[in-house]
């Protein structure tokens, strides 16, 4: 297997669109970890792409949060990722610069949207990455290259410097192939921001208390009954032996369920294209990216838009649709009303659990170029989209093969994730 | 509920076959004057580069986030309070979608169903709602066809202010915006000049021969000056009533004044499709105590009030409704009011505000302390009542000193006028006679030859009282 910062050099993975060459190194807890971030994570001074034509030229002049508190904390920047453009699509064939491999079978993808950032974990080039994740995009590459994935809570890391797909499901996370590393660097970009309205304002994750809550152990641990009749069945297997293990531990397994579930999908697809549509509006040419001049405004919007790729397009038409006079009442707000009342569901579950597990991928990673239609792929975030839509946190936990498994917990108790997968890591 | 509360008819389209009912409603924007811009740190002002108080954030960069401005919500329920409106204490900020180049984000963040302030009233025209919203950047057009954008006018706070269709006609929305300008420089949240663009106005004009029901309104853009406002619905509603007698029908449009007329937008408005939805970068608004403290903290008293103050101060009225609405006159009378109310009020509009129009300043050109030394000169009879206007003029035109024209006035004399009054009823018997006889005008041809004696050094008023009493004694 090709390892090391030098590999990314030669990529052999296509998961990396920039070699960061140049960096100067503080001193700090993270004593110079090289750090890999998704492209849809400025960089100030360095070109951040979010995989998409439009944005090809783009050097931005400032740094995201996470890469500000990356830098002090002592990291070094040392790529950017490929993934699939503005974050849109589960498999990272969606990007302009073409679709990056899986690490462990390069005839299959990675997943996505994070795909250059597993990618290059799961090949041992970083310890670490950054990802985003809006509806799995973290979790399923994860899961996809056997590597830990975390999603935090919606508000816990800084949005600033992420390039938006969907506003209110976005949420920046690490991907690790060391669980410890992961929550290291979790410690050092999560909390508050002034500049992301949307913060919570506790305070930044604690690796300790992630510590404390893995060795607290005899914990009740759920399962989501519905999840587990839609997923193939080497997934089943997996997942079910785990639990086994679990169980033989002293756990108590208590089976939940998300009666909501079947409007997940349809929910998350209908809010996030909806504020995907939005924002995407900048990119009009006028004043930094790529502009196709034409023959008037008009002209000049439509030749520059044209750029976007037929994914990040059809989404922008499925949103402005949904916003639509006349249709807005029939989708937009019946899919926040679905919004919420998966989110009650969910909480409700931590009154009789402490975690909830419940399988990362419905199914293996398909083929590269396997030609499924739009929605076939939209279901491989199946598992996912639900704690996306209830902000709650959620790690992949690898099983290998493939195969991964979420540890989900209650909003804002991030370190409860954390800390069960550190649990499951000693038993595995 | 359109508030039809007085029956209503414009005499002045009488010559009309029928008769028809204005309804005009007004749409302001105003540009508020914080230290930064409503959801970054750039700093709002006047400059004379353009793009140069600009950051990622109102450039709408990719990855930027909006952070909302304190100080700007503090001044929009500021005055909510002033035209005791009623205070959301919690309201959301929503995303309004279209493309224009001079739109960064290809949205503006403004409200929608729950705005900052509603229910609010000035003037006794209804105020429906006043949103927060944001700018957008200044574009200009060239002549070769190019447009330049300047975007540190981009994302300045922005409060647009929608009355209810509750005016009659183009002198009740003249006053409406009088007012409003004087309410927003009172309170020192908006400078408000319309020539400057820091105060807009779009109007709704319609026409209908009922009166309980409204017609088929047309916009109005394009409108300047206080006095484009008030010409364009003059003549909008003049069109309008044509229209609709000649058996035609208004269409729904939007309109330009060219400054004699209005006529259609060049550019045909296809119907829009905002496609407003809550903004999910922003959190709902709250309006807690301290914001609600310190905006009380800033009301001043309102224009109304000040009318009424001046009145009783003894202004006479139609001077007062000048003073009060205007913030540089009335706070320069307020400076010199103490020396004499009246005589404050009569020179400041009737005769320093010609002369300084005339001379093409402004009262900020004005030594107002200056000038309250030279009133309180008069009033303590150092010089005469005609010396007034003539001191105005040397300060105004000939930038001399108040301190020099008091020194140099005329010094009145203790002149004895009395021996050449008496001397002019001994050599004018006939005259003397028709006073007697009634003829009390006669007073005139005697103070007018003492005058022209006299030129300058005696008051007239005084004069008068002693030719009365010496011809009463004859």
């Amino acid at each position: 297997m090709d390892v090391g910062v030098e590999a990314l050099r030669r990529d052999p993975l296509n998961a990396v669109l920039t070699v960061v060459e140049e960096y100067e190194v503080t001193e700090g807890p993270l004593n110079g970890l090289p750090v890999a971030v998704k492209d849809n994570i400025t960089t100030a001074g360095i070109r951040t792409t979010a995989a998409s034509k439009i944005l090809e030229n783009y050097v931005p002049p400032y740094d995201a949060t996470v890469i500000t508190r990356l830098k002090k904390a002592g990291a070094r920047i040392v790529a950017k990722t490929n993934l699939d453009e503005f974050a849109m699509g589960s498999t990272g064939e969606n990007s302009a610069f073409g679709p990056t491999k899986n690490p462990h079978d390069p005839s299959l993808v990675p997943g996505g949207s994070s795909s250059g950032s597993a990618a290059v974990v799961g090949a041992g080039m970083v310890p670490v990455a950054l990802g985003s994740d809006t509806g799995g995009s973290i979790r399923l590459p994860a899961a996809f290259c056997n590597v830990w994935g975390f999603k935090p809570t919606y508000g816990r890391v800084s949005r600033y410097g992420l390039i938006a797909f969907a506003s209110s499901l976005d949420v920046i996370g690490p991907i690790a192939g060391d669980l410890d590393i992961l929550a290291r660097v979790m410690e050092v970009i999560s909390g508050p921001d002034p500049a992301d309205a949307t913060t919570l304002d506790s305070p930044p994750f604690s690796y300790e208390r992630s510590r404390e809550f893995s060795a607290r152990g005899r914990y009740r641990v759920g399962f989501v009954k519905e999840h587990l009749e839609i997923v193939s069945d080497e997934i089943r297997e997996r997942f079910l032996a785990l639990i086994d293990r679990i169980g033989q531990r002293g756990n108590e397994i208590v089976e939940v369920s998300l009666h909501s579930g079947k409007f997940a999908l349809p929910s998350y697809y209908i809010i996030a294209t909806a504020e995907a549509s939005s924002n995407l509006a900048r990119y009009d040419g006028v004043r930094y990216g790529v502009r196709v001049d034409g023959k008037d405004l008009t002209d000049t919007y439509v030749r520059t838009r044209s750029l976007f790729g037929k994914e990040v397009k059809r989404r922008i038409l499925v949103g402005t649709f949904v916003l639509s006079h006349g249709y807005y009442e029939a989708y937009y707000l019946k899919a926040l009303k679905a919004r919420r009342l998966i989110k009650e569901e969910i909480a409700s579950w931590f009154k009789e659990v402490d975690v909830v597990l419940t399988p990362t991928n419905p199914t293996l990673p398909p083929r590269i170029g396997a030609g499924f239609s739009p929605v076939e792929y939209y279901r491989l975030d199946t598992l996912t989209v639900p704690f996306s839509l209830a902000g709650v946190p959620a790690l992949n936990v690898p099983l290998g093969d493939f195969v991964g498994v979420q540890v989900v917990a209650p909003y804002e108790e991030d370190e409860r994730a954390v800390g069960f997968g550190m649990y499951v890591s000693e038993i595995l | 509920m359109i508030g039809r509360g007085r029956a209503y008819v414009l005499p002045r389209y009488t010559t009309f076959p029928m008769k028809f009912y204005p309804t005009v409603g007004l749409e302001v924007h105003v540009e508020l004057k914080t230290k930064s811009k409503m959801f970054c740190s750039c700093p709002v002002g006047e400059w004379e580069e353009p793009n140069t108080a600009v950051c990622p954030v109102c450039m709408g960069h990719p990855g930027t986030l909006p952070v909302p401005n304190r100080g700007a919500v503090v001044f929009a329920v500021a005055l909510g309070l002033a035209l005791k409106g009623k205070i959301a204490r919690v309201s959301q900020f929503y995303r309004k979608n279209y493309f224009y180049p001079d739109l960064p984000k290809g949205y503006q963040i403004t409200q929608y169903s729950v705005p900052i302030v509603r229910n609010a009233n000035l003037l006794g025209v209804r105020i429906e709602r006043i949103n927060l919203e944001e700018e957008t950047a200044k574009s200009l057009h060239t002549e070769d066809g190019s447009v330049l954008l300047d975007f540190n006018r981009a994302g300045i706070p922005l409060l647009e202010i929608v009355s209810a269709p509750d005016i009659r006609d183009p002198e009740e929305a003249r006053r409406y915006l009088v007012a409003l300008q004087a309410v927003v420089r009172f309170l020192g949240i908006s400078d408000a000049h319309m020539e400057k663009g820091q105060m807009r106005v779009d109007v709704n004009v319609s026409v209908s021969p009922d009166p309980d029901r409204l017609g088929t309104k047309v916009e109005i853009k394009n409108l300047n000056s206080f006095k484009a406002v008030a010409d364009a619905i003059r003549y909008e509603i003049k069109r309008q009533s044509e229209v609709l007698s000649s058996g035609g029908e208004i269409r729904h449009e939007t309109r330009m004044w060219n400054g004699k007329s209005t006529e259609p937008m060049r550019v045909k408005e296809t119907e829009s499709d905002y496609r407003y939805f809550p903004e999910p970068d922003i959190p709902p608004l709250y309006v807690d105590d301290s914001v609600l403290e310190e905006a009380e903290g800033m009301l001043v008293e309102m224009p109304w009030e000040k009318e009424e103050r001046y009145r009783e101060e003894g202004v006479p009225a139609h001077l007062a409704s000048i003073l009060a609405y205007d913030k540089d006159l009335s706070e320069a009378y307020e400076k010199i009011k103490d020396v004499d109310p009246k005589l404050t009020a009569d020179l400041l509009l009737n005769v320093v505000l010609g002369k300084l129009n005339k001379a093409g300043k402004s009262l900020r050109d004005f030594d107002l302390s200056g000038f309250r030394e030279f009133v309180k000169a008069f009033k303590e009879g150092k010089f005469l009542r005609d010396y007034l206007k003539e001191g105005i003029e040397r300060h105004i035109s000939g930038g001399q000193p108040f301190s020099e024209i008091i020194e140099s006035a005329p010094k009145v004399e203790e002149v004895d006028i009395r021996p050449f009054v008496e001397e002019l009823i001994k050599n004018n018997p006939k005259e003397v006679e028709k006073y007697r006889k009634g003829q009390k005008g006669v007073i005139g041809f005697f103070v007018g030859q003492v005058m022209r004696k006299y030129r300058g050094k005696v008051d007239p008023r005084e004069v008068r009282k002693v030719v009365e009493d010496l011809l009463d004694n004859v």
